[in-house]
């Protein structure tokens, strides 16, 4: 074997450069500066939390891009993919006040990154920064949340900003009326991200309920032939397939879990079927909704139409439109504001406004109303909640560069002769003291001649060259 | 130098990889079972190494083998992402086989992957913890995170599986089956949608020692043309009939009066020298597999008799498509610059 070969950086990953650092620093503190002012106290969190607080919150594709690991301690643990749930862990400790808590963060996030087929490798580590404001109920806490975003972009010169708006808890109010579960309600929420590509998905969206036993018939193809049969006779059925599955063999073949168990479950399977005419005129009802976007005006005008046309009142609407007018008295530029009511981010725990801040066509942060979350993560109650987060890596990539400073700037401070280099010390060190950037150079050096060319494009405003007896010449190269 | 190709040991690929080499001409030559190297007469350049299924992606990551034989499942479970080894043909026709996700029987509840969402959550919330038995815990995991399922826990298992609900170690499983036959003696039913990973043999290679050593890479071409043209001449067959006509010409035309039987290009006719005078043409024609019967009644409706019929070995185009496509995917690992996503 020859030399070992060289350890690459992981997929996904980044070393920053100073010029990228201080870049990086500026738009941090520009918006701490800003969200300061308006009350947020910075937290941090451990980089390191256990794997479960970030299953909780977000599941589903997040939870498949966890880097995540068993720590020396037997724990379970990720690194951070969101700043949400740990803040909101941090704040459920706290004591309960009158005031609303307001909280700002900042830092690195870990998510394994997505690579397309031949494409490129998105960032794994990239820095979030946001906003958790915790306590208050009303409209005008949204519209704190969603100016916090715009302001933001504004400082930071972000061309074409926009906010998207959509509403979780608004679908699900229109929803209501149609008498379906929990679970089916949940089902058409997740189903939204394929109902607003296009009209036909509505088909493909019932199969699938169809499919999974929402709506009645079960599958058959290899399935147990007891699925066919109605709710009522469950009991029975049950039954008499489980005894014929035990019968057959000298132990019954349920391995973990027993007879009874297993009897249980399908009994509320099969009487928990929707009924197929509500489930596809919520369906319905919900494409419409979902396909809706645009300007608030003209999608309030078209989902007030939806409502009225499934015999519904406009009221699951109020708190969308109070929600944009209370942004709009934050200074959010009306025209600034597009709705989209198919906008299914995270779907799971939100369960209110949602939405996207969108810079040069790119989405470059989001958040939303989350009242539910505090529980699930193992809160006595539901505690309103509500925030945003800007992805900094996206940020950077729409905002102009603006100059990057490289002055020539300090001294290279060099020995002529190696009996000099005390003195060279001496005076590196007195320039230090003095305030200036002064930096050794280690080789003993008699000639300066080859030495500018290489201080000067290393970015040295000046070369010190020191004598054994102290004497010093000083050069600038400017 | 030569090529180093990584061929199963054991395990329900060593069979099929064994045909499959002879079957491209490129029969092993292995002097005993106990020996682990192995040489390949018809490629003098091309040495085999038996390595377990499991471990070949790795040998090959780790710069042990240059190419191997691997199943599609095996080398998702264990490549490293971005890392050098990629994909140099994905279906090589044999050890077809599926990753499903199997319940025990009496599990009447249990149906769908939907299902089995529900059932993680009724076990979290009664303190318990689905348990998956699998050789393939990254794929499994990905497969149910993706699909919403987080509360479960993998229990990592080798041979003998399909035990593991009744020896109570797990609730389920998720295992590799090309029949079902050993899941339903075992009393386990697949979930209807809980295909994990439909798998078959695939050609696998390090891209980073392929891009920077010629002497190999041409070895490699070698190997792909041979594969290639063995895989192609499987879906064709090349007909010869005797047709009684005017010309040359006018039998052509009745043969390509049914187009899609009259081979690819198009009909070879040539003279028959017959002792009676008539004129009587030979025709030949490559058709696919599906078009024989069909080839060969349409011959006969135009008087066609004498009809042979023969395999061919190989079937090349004028490029080998699977060593240009190979070529491309090597491009980035050029120049020492390497990529961090493989081409996959």
């Amino acid at each position: 074997m020859n030399s070992p070969r060289s350890i690459d950086r992981l997929p996904g990953m980044a070393d920053l450069y100073s010029a990228e650092i201080d870049r990086r620093d500026k738009l941090v503190r520009t918006l701490q500066e800003s969200y300061e002012l308006r009350g947020y106290q910075r937290v941090d969190t451990p980089l390191l939390e256990q794997t479960e607080l970030f299953i909780r919150k977000s599941g589903g594709d997040l939870s498949s891009r966890l880097y995540g690991f068993k720590e020396p301690g037997g724990y379970e643990v990720s690194l951070r993919p969101e700043f949400t749930a740990p803040v909101l862990r941090f704040a459920s400790k706290g004591r309960a006040s009158e005031i609303p808590a307001r909280y700002q963060y900042a830092g690195p996030v870990f998510r394994y990154p997505v690579t397309e087929p031949g494409g490129q490798t998105e960032r794994g580590e990239f820095w979030q920064l946001g906003a958790e404001l915790i306590g208050p109920n009303a409209p005008a806490a949204d519209g704190e949340i969603i100016a916090m975003a715009m302001e933001g972009l504004a400082l930071l010169d972000a061309p074409e900003s926009v906010v998207k708006l959509g509403d979780v808890g608004m679908v699900w109010q229109a929803l209501q009326p149609f008498g379906l579960s929990q679970r089916a309600i949940l089902f058409m929420l997740n189903s939204i991200g394929d109902l607003r590509q296009a009209e036909t998905e509505v088909h493909r969206v019932r199969k699938k309920a169809r499919d999974m036993g929402l709506t009645g018939n079960q599958p058959t193809a290899n399935g147990p032939p007891i699925l066919q049969g109605g709710s009522d006779r469950a009991p029975a059925l049950v039954e008499s397939v489980l005894g014929e599955a035990s019968n057959a063999n000298s132990f019954f073949a349920g391995g973990s879990r027993s007879k009874e168990e297993i009897a249980e479950r399908l009994a509320r399977k099969l009487t928990r079927a929707e009924d197929p005419a509500r489930f596809d005129a919520a369906l319905d009802l919900l494409g419409k909704l979902a396909s809706l976007n645009g300007p608030p005006a003209e999608v309030f005008d078209k989902a007030e139409d939806a409502l009225k046309g499934a015999g519904q009142t406009t009221e699951p609407l109020e708190n969308l439109m109070q929600v944009v007018e209370a942004a709009i008295c934050e200074g959010v530029p009306r025209e600034a504001i597009r709705l989209d009511l198919g906008l299914a981010r995270g779907i799971l725990y939100y369960t209110g406004v949602i939405f996207d801040a969108i810079s040069a066509g790119r989405p470059v942060g989001g958040g939303g109303r989350y009242d539910g979350l505090t529980r699930a993560l193992g809160a006595k109650q539901d505690l309103p909640s509500l925030g945003f987060a800007f992805n900094l890596h996206a940020i950077s990539e729409v905002i102009p560069a603006g100059e990057i400073e490289s002055k020539p700037e300090g001294s290279l401070v060099v020995a002529r002769g190696r009996e000099a280099a005390p003195a060279a010390a001496r005076e590196a060190a007195r320039l230090r003291q003095q305030g200036s950037r002064a930096t050794l150079d280690f080789n003993a050096r008699s000639d300066l001649e080859t030495l500018r060319p290489t201080a000067r494009s290393a970015g040295y405003a000046s070369i010190v060259a020191v004598a054994a007896d102290g004497a010093i010449q000083r050069e600038d190269l400017l | 130098m030569s090529l180093r190709l990584a061929i199963p040991s054991e395990g329900a690929l060593a069979k099929g990889a064994e045909r499959f080499m002879a079957s491209c001409g490129l029969k092993v030559s292995r002097a005993s079972s106990r020996r682990y190297t192995a040489a390949v007469p018809a490629m003098p350049g091309l040495v085999a190494l038996y390595q377990r299924q499991s471990d070949i992606t790795s040998e090959i990551d780790g710069e042990s083998a240059d190419v191997g034989l691997v199943g599609l499942d095996r080398f998702r479970e264990s490549r490293r992402e971005g890392g050098d080894t990629i994909l140099i043909v994905e279906d090589l026709g044999f050890g077809k086989s599926s990753l499903e996700l199997a319940v025990p029987d009496a599990w009447v509840d249990v149906t769908t992957v939907y299902d089995l969402a529900d059932l993680a959550m009724e076990f979290k919330n009664r303190g318990r913890e689905l348990r998956i038995a699998t050789k393939y815990p990254r794929l499994v995991k990905r497969f149910l995170n993706r699909r919403g399922i987080n509360y479960f826990s993998m229990v990592h298992a080798s041979g003998g599986l399909e035990a593991a609900p009744v020896m109570g170690y797990a609730d389920m499983i998720a295992d590799i089956t090309a029949t079902g036959v050993t899941l339903r003696e075992n009393r386990l039913r697949p979930l209807l949608d809980g295909a994990v990973i439909q798998s078959q043999a695939a050609l696998v290679g390090n891209a980073r020692l392929l891009a920077v050593l010629p002497e190999r890479l041409s070895l490699v071409r070698e190997l792909l043309e041979r594969v290639e043209a063995s895989l192609r001449a499987r879906r064709f067959q090349r007909i010869s009939a005797n047709i009684p006509g005017e010309s040359p010409e006018s039998v052509a035309r009745m043969v390509m009066s049914r187009r899609e039987l009259a081979g690819i290009e198009g009909p070879t006719v040539a003279n028959v020298f017959t002792d009676d005078g008539l004129n009587w043409f030979n025709v030949q024609v490559v058709v696919r597999k599906n078009d024989l019967i069909a080839a060969v009644d349409h011959f006969r409706s135009i008087g066609g008799s004498g009809i042979t019929v023969n395999e061919a070995s190989y079937a090349f185009r004028s490029r080998c498509e699977s060593f240009d496509r190979l070529l491309h995917s090597l491009e980035p690992y050029r120049n020492g610059q390497e990529p961090r996503s493989g081409p996959q």
